[in-house]
């Protein structure tokens, strides 16, 4: 009914604005209208969901409908485009300029998605015995709804709307929203403990609402023009709670030891929801303010937003901070200077977990029993402050060089542990050559080097050092074994050192050139490249590498052929850790 | 360690021809081959590790034949062709009045279905309908 009732609110809209227009026209307009009848005939053979993505298929005839309609006035320009493929597949959009006075633009967007279903084939491990034969600890799924039909249906709507409230001091209200809905179905896959490990595959309901709302106002003060912009954001899934068993806590071959296990979790024997989605909900408040100051332009927003996960109560705040200056050099120089600064702060939530061992029957000793209770720091907490300046040049009426040079300083918060402060600094500076000889030639190169200081890696390597001496590791090269009965075997020394896929060093390359012959004949090709890698860590080899290169030719021979053909190859190589997952930790 | 690759080629060719002032034709062909997989996993020796292991001490073994993981890489392996034509024709038949006809058909091979299955299938549309220009 929602749908329904936002194309309504489309339809609506269209009208309106149309009527605006005829009421308003004080010469004669021109009106063009095209529209589209037909219908078509969908086929899907073998499976349909990957060469489908997009189209459910039906092996009947359907209508189908297309429409455009363009309005011009001396000062009014209205369009309307349509769309309808079937019921679930339509676009729309109408856009209306009157002068200076408003601008306006409504949408509405619709489609179908289909997804595979993971057949979970991965799944599936046994260790073997010293025999060579298949047996000890194993790991198994089962799909309870094996074939399922997964897609789902995303309808979007929204709204743009620019107003000129007066035109003493240009004051102008701006109002924007949009809605997303999506409905369907979808794979949720359970994860049980590592006792029993056993994965459960079930069909989820999906009916997901995203809403966002902004609006704002603007004047020009003196040589200045300010402005203020609220926006809000909310998403929420109403869909039902899936699921799953998780298993009664217990040997999983003899079906012993149950209180040995079960002192290791938090909960067992028991049905619990799983892969559900926050309600969240984010307002954001911006000043801005922009103006002529000395010889340049100068540009700047001051904002502060939070977001709010309504189901955990918990928060996330930023300040936002940016400034751009624009000034001419020299006659055909120009400099752009820019800084922006970010704190974003969030919640620490408290983790209660249940005592480690406690309640285990035997060998149990208090010194075995262990509190991991821990107050989560996020490392989204941090200060980001980034600075560049950019001087373009028009060394010649063909040839456009520009220079930039940045500078971005991190500042995390708490990490690796509490108090302590985790910062990386990016250098980069960048070079740009752009050629153009009439219609003839376009060439522009580029290149761009950037150098990073610690980039954001994981402490102790692959686990997170929550700032608790219980996590240090009781397994230290040459060391020796500190007591805690918990000892995770992790073959790799990466467990040791820092691990990081982001890189210390960074070249990247662009190259397009267009060449056009003559009137009928263009041909471009170019290429973009990058190479980066981290020359800090102490065994690891991390580095990437890609290369885009493309090419095409459009020719029009006569007025009556048309030809554009081309080639495009995407290459991307990366080098890091693999981390294998092994029974027995 | 290893290496992750992956390679994508698109080959397109469009053209337009009006044979005739009422009547235009439109063709295309499109090819797409992507690939993605992980190469060999390097993994360090840690004999020295496992001796030296202080809750099991020597033993869990090192054989190069439990850990190197060689059949790791063709969990990964990802291997698609995808070849697309489609042919359209107009034809005026009368001053802002066409005929339309449009035909798209696409064919996809998984040459290393897993995750999903075997994703190979194939797509035909036909569309036909009139269109009126004001």
């Amino acid at each position: 009914m929602k749908h329904k009732s936002m194309i309504a609110l489309c339809v609506l809209s269209a009208l309106v604005v149309m009527t605006v227009a005829a009421s308003a026209r004080d010469s004669e307009p021109v009106q063009n209208y095209s529209i589209w009848v037909g219908s078509h005939y969908t086929s899907l053979t073998d499976y349909a969901k990957k060469v489908g993505e997009y189209n459910l298929g039906n092996d009947e005839f359907l209508p189908e409908f297309k429409g455009v309609y363009q309005y011009r006035d001396v000062d009014k320009l209205i369009t309307v485009d349509g769309h309808y493929f079937d019921q679930k597949n339509i676009d729309g959009m109408i856009t209306g300029i009157f002068g200076d006075r408003f601008r306006g633009m409504a949408y509405c967007r619709s489609m179908i998605r289909q997804d595979g279903q993971d057949l979970l084939a991965n799944m599936a491990a046994r260790e073997m015995t010293a025999a060579g034969d298949p047996g000890g600890k194993i790991l198994s799924h089962e799909i309870q709804d094996l074939g399922a039909d997964y897609n789902t249906h995303r309808f979007e709507a929204g709204t743009d709307v620019d107003i000129l409230l007066s035109r003493k001091n240009n004051i102008r209200m701006m109002v924007a929203h949009r809605s997303i809905f999506k409905k369907g179905e979808e794979q949720k896959v359970a994860s049980n403990h590592c006792f029993s490990c056993h994965l459960t595959s079930k069909t989820m309901d999906v009916d997901r609402q995203t809403h966002q709302f902004q609006t704002g106002i603007q004047a020009d003060v003196s040589d200045f023009t300010v402005g203020y912009q609220f926006g809000f954001r909310y998403f929420d899934s109403r869909a039902e709670d899936v699921t799953a068993y998780y298993d009664n806590a217990q040997h999983p071959m003899t079906g012993g030891s149950q209180s040995e296990f079960a002192s290791r979790l938090n909960y067992d024997d028991t049905t619990m929801a799983y892969g559900t989605y926050p309600e969240t909900q984010k307002m954001s408040h911006k000043l801005r303010f922009k103006g002529d100051i000395g010889k340049g332009r100068f540009s700047s927003s001051i904002g502060y937003s939070i977001a709010k996960n309504k189901g955990t109560d918990l928060e996330a705040d930023a300040w936002t901070g940016a400034a751009s200056y624009t000034m001419l050099l020299a006659q055909r120089t120009r400099l752009i200077a820019k800084i922006a600064g970010t704190r974003l702060t969030s919640d620490d939530p408290f983790i209660d977990l249940a005592d480690y061992r406690e309640g285990m029957d035997g060998t149990n000793t208090e010194a075995a029993i262990t509190n991991f209770d821990f107050v989560r720091y996020s490392v989204l907490d941090r200060a980001d402050a980034k600075a560049s300046a950019e001087v373009i040049s028009r060394v010649s009426p063909q040839t456009t060089v520009s220079v930039m040079a940045g500078y971005n300083h991190v500042d995390r918060y708490d990490y690796p542990t509490i108090d302590e402060h985790y910062k990386t600094d990016k250098f980069y500076g960048q070079a740009k050559i752009r050629y153009r000889k009439g219609l003839r030639y376009s060439n522009m190169i580029k290149y761009r080097f950037e150098k990073t200081s610690a980039p954001f890696r994981s402490f102790r390597g692959l686990f997170e050092a929550a700032g608790r001496d219980i996590m240090e590791p009781d397994v230290t090269p040459g060391g020796t074994f500190t007591g805690y009965l918990f000892s995770y075997y992790l073959r790799e020394n990466l467990r040791y050192q820092n691990i990081t896929t982001q890189p210390t060093d960074a070249h990247m390359f662009e190259f397009s050139a267009t060449y056009r012959p003559t009137m009928k004949t263009s041909i471009m090709f170019g290429v973009k490249g990058q190479y980066d890698k981290n020359g800090d860590l102490d065994s690891l080899d991390v580095k990437h590498l890609s290369l885009r290169p493309h090419a095409n030719l459009t020719l029009n021979p006569s007025p009556k052929w048309s030809v554009l053909t081309g080639y495009t190859f995407g290459y991307y190589k990366s080098r890091g850790p693999v981390a294998v997952a092994l029974f027995d930790g | 360690m290893a290496d992750y690759e992956s390679n994508a080629h698109n080959v397109y060719f469009t053209a337009s021809f009006m044979p005739d002032p009422k009547v235009r034709l439109v063709g295309t062909i499109g090819y797409n081959k992507s690939t993605a997989e992980y190469k060999s996993v390097t993994m360090p020796d840690v004999s020295d590790r496992i001796s030296a292991d202080p809750v099991f001490p020597g033993e869990i073994g090192n054989d190069p034949e439990k850990f190197e993981f060689t059949e790791m890489p063709d969990y990964s392996d990802l291997d698609y062709e995808l070849i697309q034509f489609s042919l359209g024709i107009a034809y005026e038949v009368s001053p802002g009045v066409r005929l339309t006809a449009d035909a798209d058909y696409a064919d996809l091979t998984d040459n290393q279905g897993y995750v999903y299955g075997i994703e190979s299938g194939s797509l035909f549309i036909i569309r036909t309908g009139i269109q009126f220009d004001f």
